[in-house]
């Protein structure tokens, strides 16, 4: 008989962010319990304190109402909590056997022995999948059915399974829930972490939303309705009226352009036959998850990497805020380089081509009081600095020299509530000066509250158009993105 | 505050911390000294008598610093770009190859004003077409330029033997394979100071305060940049390919021009032992330098003084061998290379983190 | 010809033990994810002298202890500094150094110049069955040197211990940091573990190198061997198989160059030395190429100045930092 894994009245803060506010879960054995909320809503670090990676800052994990401290994964794993992450946790260079051998306690590989226990543990709950073979060659479908036989192997009773359908096809995520179902039919609790609505209603018993770091709702499926639980999860939508925004001239030409563009980078999630025009002064909004492609599209369009296909077109300066600020951040040297870095060619910061530090720290403290950029010191090694001060240095820095392009992804990812609509307010005077913006983003609301025209990007394609006004409606159904029958992932 | 805690804490904490470090090489290098029986306390005496105790002791330790502190200074700016240039042993080989061939050829004969700029000019072509090889595969091909680089020393070095043996070889025949000698125009002066200072100090030291000047400049920044982002110091017009040609051309440049010092100043001709491992020390000394001019003549000077000084131990104290110089280098660089890393990480922990 | 072949063969598995040994640890060493170590010349420095002093003392298999203990200190050196975060190049490099003057000034302060040479046993030798009946070429195969037995013993082991042992599995998994973690491994471990492996068997190196044929040492008689021992594992592709094959190919070009000094063999002597270093430096190429080309990224630079192949995990967690491999500039194994 398995026991409940739960996290009772569980809190976690990084720094200044609080990933998680005195939450409750509770995962019953012989169920799928689906875990929903959008990105940064604090699922993945409840996972990680679930699986042992982490340990809750207050608050205690629990195993059948007995509080448990999981001081390591290898502690967890021993007690029956596996975990399949969204970025697979098999080591590529060995085999799927191998893998097993990892974490089992006898010291000499019996290849035949193990691998028969492996196979059992696949046939026992209808996976099949080649044993044999170096993982990394696996295909990821394969790759995954590999990890949960793996976990079933080593004895879980628990699988907490972490956006697992983000890089499958349509049949693919079908067979997974069977084979989901199916282990909730042999007792064992199947914990789901996703922002599919879809997928909820296929599989799940029973839900919990996070938001913000706080459940926001919790409950049986059968007991809410889809929009019900859209709203948990993207929370009360703000009922004044973003502020009127200056009208687009339609006839106006477009600085930034991308016509049948694909590209990738290195996190194999490209863009597919992208068009895309931004006009001065409009700020265009690009919805997607994780995975859809968002960091391609913003370094495409950024100019950073070159296209496979298609053409960009970019007028005049591009200013450019990665989704990981300390990419556009020089970590070895002082914060008043990062900070001066784009206008470090001029004139006044040389004298007879020797740099004036005084200059430049000037220039920087300046940039730290517009921007409320802290602690002001110019300094300061810059990873030091937290990353909201960090966000508002960088999009200080690219936005104050008023580029006609700014391509700005995640903005306000992890900022707290007055970093955020600090960034925002920047956001809107910098397109109300005329710079034609491409924000990418995973937040609807921010979407709505900011952009002229909203895009939504789904697996590397753009499938869907709408202007601020249409947006609002459409909250629920974007949230509630279905895979696309018979297309691929990546 | 004077209190230690105080010290510990505040911005001396970089200088205390490296202070330490290297006070604990030395210590190690005692504990060396006096494990093999010798005294120390002769073997400090020694030491200080060898490098600096008469004049021509001083003069010598200023010479044997001179080619390092050039290595050094024209291997910063590839250090401060992130490329670790490791050639510098073969690229004066090749240097000292180049300068020793113009000169021994009709131009050589040349009256000096116009056979020493030749020879020099030798010197930095051998040396930075030389430093290419390195250069250009970690430029299109990302090969590791540490290992390309040691493995062209070793080429360069088969170079001199076979040039050595065959059509450089001195044709008066002598024991041991050697070069012939320069001619007189060819020659660097030496300097009417006591000890074998050549002209080559004055033309250093020149390089010295334009090092002085260009460390502070925006160009090294930049690089400084482009160490840390590519694509951040792309934004400043300064490509991948004008970073890592330029900065190891120059670095390349300057072991050259240490190989025509070797050879056209000191030796007079071109031996097997034209580099005799300043190319490694000297980076060395860049290293201990932490790329800027001034901590590279202080570094220089007192790897120089570890190799003259060393003589006058073994003069002192017959029980300790001259290579305790060498023991001493590599303490000392590994307690800098701690001493780094440990104020690299308290600095990152130190600042404030939150509003 | 056949005796010229038996020569070159014979002068080819004297040189090819102590590239095979050193090679086998630097394969751990790489293979964990620790890193790449410079100082294995300094390393092998250090075992030479060990073996001569061993052997002198109580027989060549003393020499060899002696050896490898001598390694084992400085791999705890090397794992020490690289937890502290030194930068590995750096490490490698004082190694090297430190490696190099500590052994020839134990050396000269225990045999000064004018004085006689240490002169030590060396390591015995054994016969091949059936291959040393062959009439000429069987030459080589008469007399092979423990020390070459050793190293082909160890290389079995090797293979063996990387794909059978649950510690061989979780050292290779260690290189995948990241991944190895979630999997409740601890990479820090493993890493001291492939740190002493490869500064031991470079120590054992040394000794075989030092008492395999000439029983004696002179400062310095390493020669670039241990430098060269990081392309072998190149060309070697990091297998057991490989380092063999590898270390065999340059120790018969360094044959070649030993038997163009007393022969004319068509090229100067000089270019045979050379000859090593030069498809070093060529295989490095080849490598790189191969891996520039195959790789998923489309740019030579991306937003991130590394210059490694690795691929980023797409989900940012907030957590603690993977242990760092290869800190400073040389970010991600850019030469592997």
């Amino acid at each position: 008989m398995t026991d409940a894994l739960a996290l009772h009245r569980v809190s976690r803060r990084f720094g200044t962010v609080e990933a998680l506010h005195e939450v409750d879960l509770r995962f019953e054995p012989g169920q799928v319990h689906a875990v929903l909320g959008e990105n940064g809503a604090g699922k993945t670090t409840a996972i990680r304190l679930l699986a042992g990676l982490d340990q809750p800052d207050s608050g205690t994990v629990q195993l059948g109402d007995t509080p448990i401290r999981l001081r390591s994964r290898d502690a967890a794993i021993r007690r029956g909590i596996g975990l399949i992450p969204q970025t697979g946790s098999l080591i590529g260079e060995l085999t799927l056997v191998e893998n097993l051998a990892l974490t089992q306690p006898r010291r000499w590989l019996r290849r035949r022995h193990t691998g028969a226990a492996l196979a059992a543990a696949a046939e026992s709950t209808g996976v099949v999948v080649d044993l044999v073979t170096p993982v990394q060659k696996l295909g990821r479908a394969q790759q995954q059915l590999g990890e949960l036989a793996l976990a079933i192997a080593q004895g879980a009773r628990i699988l907490l399974l972490d956006e697992p359908t983000s890089v499958l096809d349509a049949a693919e995520i079908h067979g997974l829930h069977l084979r989901l179902r199916a282990f909730a039919a042999s007792g064992i609790a199947v914990v789901l972490i996703t922002h599919r609505l879809s997928e909820v209603r296929a599989i799940a018993d029973t839900a919990t939303v996070l938001s913000r770091g706080r459940v926001s709702w919790s409950g049986a499926i059968g007991d809410a309705d889809d929009v019900t639980l859209a709203r948990a999860m993207v929370g009360v939508l703000p009922t004044t009226v973003p502020p009127a925004r200056p009208a687009i001239a339609d006839a106006a030409e477009a600085v930034l352009s991308l016509d049948g563009a694909w590209a990738r980078t290195d996190d194999l999630a490209p863009i597919k036959d992208i068009h895309l025009q931004v006009r001065p002064g409009e700020i265009v909004a690009v919805i997607g998850t994780a995975g859809s492609g968002q960091r391609a599209l913003a370094e495409t369009a950024a100019g950073v990497i070159t296209l496979k296909r298609g053409t960009r077109t970019a007028a005049g300066t591009v200013a450019y805020v990665p989704e990981d600020r300390m990419d556009a951040l020089l970590p070895g040297l002082s914060l008043k380089w990062s900070a001066a870095l784009l206008r470090l060619r001029e004139p006044r910061f040389a004298r007879f081509g020797m740099l004036r530090n005084n200059e430049v720290s000037a220039f920087a403290r300046d940039l730290f009081t517009r921007f409320d950029v802290r602690p002001p010191d110019p300094d300061l090694p810059a990873a030091a600095l937290s990353g909201g001060n960090a966000q508002k240095l960088v999009m200080g820095r690219e936005l104050e020299s008023a580029p006609t392009i700014a391509v700005l992804h995640a903005a306000t990812q992890g900022l707290d509530l007055r970093a955020a609509n600090g960034i925002r307010t920047l956001i809107l005077a910098t397109a109300a000066a005329g710079t034609a913006v491409l924000l990418l983003s995973a937040d609807h609301e921010e979407a709505r509250a900011l952009a002229d025209r909203v895009l939504v990007l789904r697996e590397g394609r753009i499938t869907g158009e709408y202007t601020a006004a249409e947006y609002d409606h459409a909250v629920h159904r974007i949230v509630d993105d279905r895979p696309d029958e018979g297309g691929r992932a990546c | 505050m004077l209190t230690i805690r105080g010290l510990a804490a505040g911005p001396l904490r970089p200088y205390l911390v490296s202070t330490l470090c290297v006070v604990g090489g030395f210590a190690v290098v005692a504990l060396v000294v006096a494990a093999t029986d010798g005294d120390l306390t002769v073997a400090v005496t020694g030491w200080m008598h060898g490098a600096f105790g008469t004049p021509y002791a001083t003069a010598q330790t200023i010479a044997y610093a001179t080619p390092l502190v050039l290595i050094a200074l024209g291997s910063s700016p590839a250090l401060r770009a992130g490329v670790i240039v490791v050639g510098a042993e073969g690229q004066v080989i090749t240097g000292a190859i180049l300068a020793a061939a113009l000169a021994i050829s009709p131009l050589g004969e040349l009256p000096a004003i116009v056979a020493l700029p030749i020879g020099a000019a030798g010197g930095i072509l051998g040396g930075a077409v030389w430093s290419m090889i390195p250069a250009v595969p970690l430029l299109r091909w990302r090969v590791n330029e540490i290992l390309s680089g040691l493995m062209a020393n070793y080429l360069a070095i088969q170079l001199l033997a076979y040039l050595l043996r065959t059509s450089m070889r001195d044709p008066e025949g002598h024991s041991t394979p050697r070069g012939a000698d320069l001619p007189d125009p060819s020659r660097i002066p030496f300097l009417p100071l006591p000890g074998r200072l050549t002209a080559g100090v004055v033309v250093v030291l020149a390089l010295v305060v334009v090092g002085i000047w260009w460390h502070r400049s925006r160009a090294a920044r930049v690089l400084d940049i482009f160490a840390e982002s590519r694509w951040l110091a792309g934004r400043l017009d300064l490509s991948p390919a004008r970073a890592i040609l330029g900065t190891t051309a120059v670095s390349g440049a300057a072991a050259g021009l240490a190989g025509w010092m070797q050879v056209a100043g000191v030796d007079g001709r071109l031996t097997p032992g034209v580099a005799g491992g300043i190319g490694f020390t000297g980076l060395v000394v860049a290293v201990l330098g932490r790329s800027r001019p001034v901590p590279i003549v202080v570094a220089g000077l007192i790897m120089a003084s570890l190799t003259t000084g060393s003589n006058g131990i073994q003069l002192l104290s017959p029980g300790t061998p001259a290579s305790i110089g060498a023991v001493t280098q590599g303490v000392l660089l590994l307690a800098v290379a701690m001493a780094l890393a440990l104020t690299q990480r308290n600095r990152a922990r130190r600042g404030a983190a939150d509003d | 010809m056949t005796e010229f072949v038996a020569l070159l063969l014979g002068s080819a598995f004297v040189s090819a033990a102590p590239l095979i040994m050193a090679g086998l640890g630097e394969m751990f060493l790489e293979r964990s994810g620790a890193g790449f170590n410079l100082g294995i010349e300094g390393i092998l420095l250090c075992g030479a002298l060990a073996g001569v002093l061993g052997s002198a003392a109580a027989g060549p298999w003393a020499g060899l202890v002696a050896g490898l203990l001598a390694g084992l200190v400085w791999g705890l050196l090397y794992a020490v500094c690289a937890a502290l975060g030194l930068d590995i190049v750096l490490i490698g490099i004082t190694i090297s150094i430190a490696g190099a003057g500590l052994s020839t000034y134990v050396f000269q302060v225990i045999a000064p110049t004018g004085r006689t040479n240490i002169s030590a046993p060396l390591l015995p030798t054994l016969p091949v069955p059936g291959l040393s009946d062959l009439p000429v070429l069987g030459a080589p195969f008469r007399a092979l040197g423990i020390g070459l037995w050793l190293a082909i013993g160890l290389a079995i082991v090797s293979a063996w211990i990387l794909r059978s042992t649950r510690f061989g599995l979780r050292l290779r998994a260690a290189d995948d940091g990241e991944t190895a973690a979630l999997r409740g491994i601890a990479i820090g471990r493993y890493r001291l573990a492939a740190a002493l492996i490869a500064g031991a068997l470079a120590g054992v190196a040394g000794a075989v190198l030092a008492v395999g044929t000439i029983g004696s040492f002179t400062p310095l008689m390493s020669g670039g061997r241990g430098f060269l021992v990081l392309a072998v594992v190149i060309i070697g592709r990091r297998t057991t198989r490989g380092v063999v094959a590898g270390a065999l190919l340059f120790a018969g070009m360094d044959g070649l160059a030993l038997l163009a000094q007393t022969r004319d063999l068509g090229l100067p002597t000089e270019a045979y030395h050379a000859l090593p270093y030069a498809a070093a430096l060529a295989v490095l190429c080849a490598h790189s190429r191969w891996q520039t080309h195959r790789s998923t990224k489309i740019v030579t630079d991306a937003i991130t100045n590394s210059r490694s192949t690795t691929i980023e995990a797409d989900s940012a967690l907030p957590g603690p930092q993977a242990n760092a491999t290869i800190p400073h500039r040389v970010k991600g194994d850019s030469h592997g």
